[in-house]
């Protein structure tokens, strides 16, 4: 009797001392830590001579200033110390006139990769980005936006009270625009093709009505300019607004907005049929669509609860699995699903402008981008959903305005302007 | 006689089957329960504040002897008093809860005054990230529950003091951008003793990446020492120790 209540005692007590669980915590989301790079001196097999020199100083400082553009991602040392947790490592020498560099990226002190460049005439930023992109791949594994392109409208060929608004192209850090369209019109909401091809736009443009005073009739198409061949084809041309194009994911269909039934809804379009199916079918108004890159998801502005709100639904059928994601905001516009379909930047209006919002596609962690920064609208994501690029207007007096494209990173952080004194800029987008 | 030998029996039998139940529901010979954050953000309208902004509210300064610093941080601890019955989207309604978050309260303003002056910017800041998010247009709710699966948890204190804990180390765990984007998890198993010391610390699930695993050990090494436990809570945290998932468990 007394060996039970012995036994029974212990167990109790070893029952208190032991038996209290292992409690569990989640820590949450890591703060980020920056990749440690350190680019070394060039180091100069040979000699160069004067326009070799020129061209090696120039595509060292584009790769400084690229890599410049991710400073929320490394901290650069230039200093050429090898304390460097990544050291990249340039040898150069002279080839025509131009040079020859080799980058050798190590981690830790290990090569982890070699890549080579010849930068030299026309080719110069061209070889130097791809240069920046080879060694931003070795270190993060990843595509950067040092080749990429922007797409964007602007007005600068106005003349009078003509406006004009035509198509232009520059590099992502803003140099080298070239102009793509001379329509003497107005050109709204390009978009670029998944295979960076095609850009689809839409065109304010006059038609003949077979009236025998001459009477033209002005309608807005939906038109295609092949970056090869340099040709335009008119894709849409129903009566009404044909607009707001967005590339699906495999780049043969259009998601965009037609007003033919009186009603704007948001309609695919088969570009090698042309043949429509509506994806909206509301009664209130439907428009600016964007689809993310696996194309199951696609988010878009809809004012069927009164006020413009952003949606999100699977375009792959009609009306299919709709689900608002904005509750506030006065007047919310230009929604944008980031690349990976997580997040989507936006303008909402406040105060006296608008400024950029961006929300996850649930509808949670609303933060606030830009303030006291203009009035910002049009937001683009890049390709890797790094960085946000948009227009920002600034007010000079009652008549005159400057708006200019800008870019910032995810966070808000605005990294630089891209435009400069261009007339007044619209509707940037990146390439893919 | 033999009536209360087979009773005894049978209760033993009953703590046993107990016993050995409890450690089939943990894994690695111990009983688990979990802990989640109890405090939600209900968003009612467009936030004034930007990122940056948040951000510079969370980590007050590095120098805390400038003047416009130190209006901030005032600031901050007035915030504390916006928490008001009218804000709170769900209101709460047992009491308990209430004594739990006060007690979180407690004891994020205790580790202010005991921690070494280096680390008292950014731990204030910890309560004023916080609090911050409940400025111009974001309220808190109380969230429905304060802990997760278990809710036999009769220790308030042990809990408030718990809760602390994995922010603290946050702010100590930096992931580098290629760690962070492989979408890695690992468990770190920690014992802290009477002084807030880390008396042992140890992977307990590996991330399968050797550097992962590491940047969160050292996360937790760098955190102590945390605010001295309770005195209720000391003996369990030295015992049992606690387990914190990265990012989560």
């Amino acid at each position: 009797m007394k060996w039970f209540a012995l036994i029974l005692c212990l167990l109790t007590f070893s029952v208190h001392a032991e038996d209290a669980p292992v409690t569990m915590l989640s820590v949450g989301e890591a703060l980020d830590a920056k990749d440690q790079v350190t680019f070394g001196q060039p180091r100069i097999s040979g000699s160069l001579n004067a326009a070799q020199q020129k061209v090696l100083d120039e595509v060292m400082s584009l790769i400084q200033n690229d890599f410049a553009f991710y400073k929320h991602r490394f901290e650069i040392g230039t200093t050429g110390s090898t304390s460097g947790y990544y050291m990249v490592a340039f040898t150069v020498s002279g080839a025509g006139t131009g040079v020859e560099i080799t980058a050798e990226v190590s981690k830790a002190g290990k090569l982890i990769g070699k890549d080579s460049a010849s930068p030299q005439g026309t080719k110069l930023r061209d070889e130097g980005h791809k240069l920046s992109d080879s060694i931003y791949r070795r270190i993060t594994g990843k595509a950067s936006i040092f080749r990429e392109k922007i797409v964007f409208v602007s007005d600068r060929s106005t003349t009078g009270r003509d406006t004009r608004k035509e198509l232009y192209i520059m590099d992502f850090d803003g140099r080298r625009v070239e102009r793509l369209t001379f329509f003497n019109s107005t050109i709204i909401s390009p978009a670029i093709s998944p295979d960076n091809r095609n850009i689809i736009f839409s065109l304010i443009q006059s038609h003949k009505t077979g009236d025998r005073r001459g009477k033209e009739n002005k309608n807005i198409d939906l038109k295609v300019y092949d970056r090869e061949t340099r040709k335009f084809t008119t894709v849409s041309g129903h009566p009404g607004v044909n607009s707001g194009a967005a590339y699906s994911a495999d780049g043969k269909s259009i998601y965009f907005t037609l007003t033919t039934s009186g009603n704007a809804d948001i309609y695919e379009m088969d570009l090698a049929t042309k043949r429509l199916r509506k994806v909206t079918n509301h009664y209130a108004e439907d428009v600016d669509p964007t689809v993310t890159s696996d194309g199951a998801s696609m988010s878009f502005l809809s004012s069927r609860a009164g006020r413009a709100h952003i949606y999100i639904m699977d375009p792959r059928g009609t009306e299919k699995n709709v689900r608002r994601v904005s509750f506030v905001g006065q007047f919310n516009a230009s929604p944008r699903y980031s690349p990976d379909g997580k997040n989507i930047v936006f303008t909402s209006w406040v105060d006296n402008g608008f400024d950029l919002y961006r929300i996850d596609a649930q509808g949670n962690n609303l933060a606030r981008l830009t303030k006291d920064f203009g009035s910002n609208e049009e937001p683009w994501w890049s390709p890797d959903g790094e960085f946000i690029i948009f227009t920002s207007q600034r007010v000079l007096s009652r008549t005159k305005a400057t708006q200019d494209i800008y870019i910032m990173n995810r966070d808000g952080e605005i990294l630089g302007k891209l435009t400069q004194d261009f007339g007044r800029t619209y509707t940037p987008r990146w390439t893919n | 006689m033999l009536a209360v030998a087979l009773h005894i029996f049978l209760i033993m039998i009953a703590f046993i089957a107990g016993r050995v139940l409890g450690v089939v529901a943990g894994s690695d010979n111990s009983a688990v329960e979990i802990l989640s954050a109890s405090v939600r953000v209900d968003v009612v309208g467009m936030p004034k504040l930007t990122i940056e902004e948040l951000r510079q509210m969370e980590l007050p300064s590095e120098a805390p002897q400038e003047k416009p610093v130190q209006a901030e941080a005032t600031k901050v601890e007035e915030a504390k008093d916006v928490i008001k019955e009218g804000d709170l989207v769900i209101p709460d309604e047992s009491k308990p809860k209430k004594s739990l978050s006060s007690f979180l309260q407690d004891y994020s303003s205790q580790k202010v005054k005991t921690a070494p002056k280096d680390k008292k910017g950014e731990k204030g800041g910890k309560v004023a990230g916080l609090d911050s998010l409940i400025i111009e247009g974001n309220r808190l709710s109380k969230g429905t529950a304060l802990v997760g699966n278990t809710s036999d948890i009769a220790d308030p204190v042990y809990v408030g003091y718990v809760q602390t804990i994995p922010e603290i180390v946050r702010q100590n765990w930096r992931v580098p951008g290629f760690l962070k984007d492989q979408n890695l998890k690992c468990k770190i198993h920690f014992w802290i003793g009477p002084r807030g010391e880390i008396l042992k610390a140890s992977v307990r699930e590996s991330s399968g990446n050797t550097e992962y695993d590491n940047i969160a050990l050292e996360a937790v090494k760098a955190s102590a020492p945390f605010a001295p436990p309770p005195v209720e809570a000391a003996p369990r945290l030295g015992s049992r120790g606690l387990v914190l998932g990265f990012p989560l468990i």
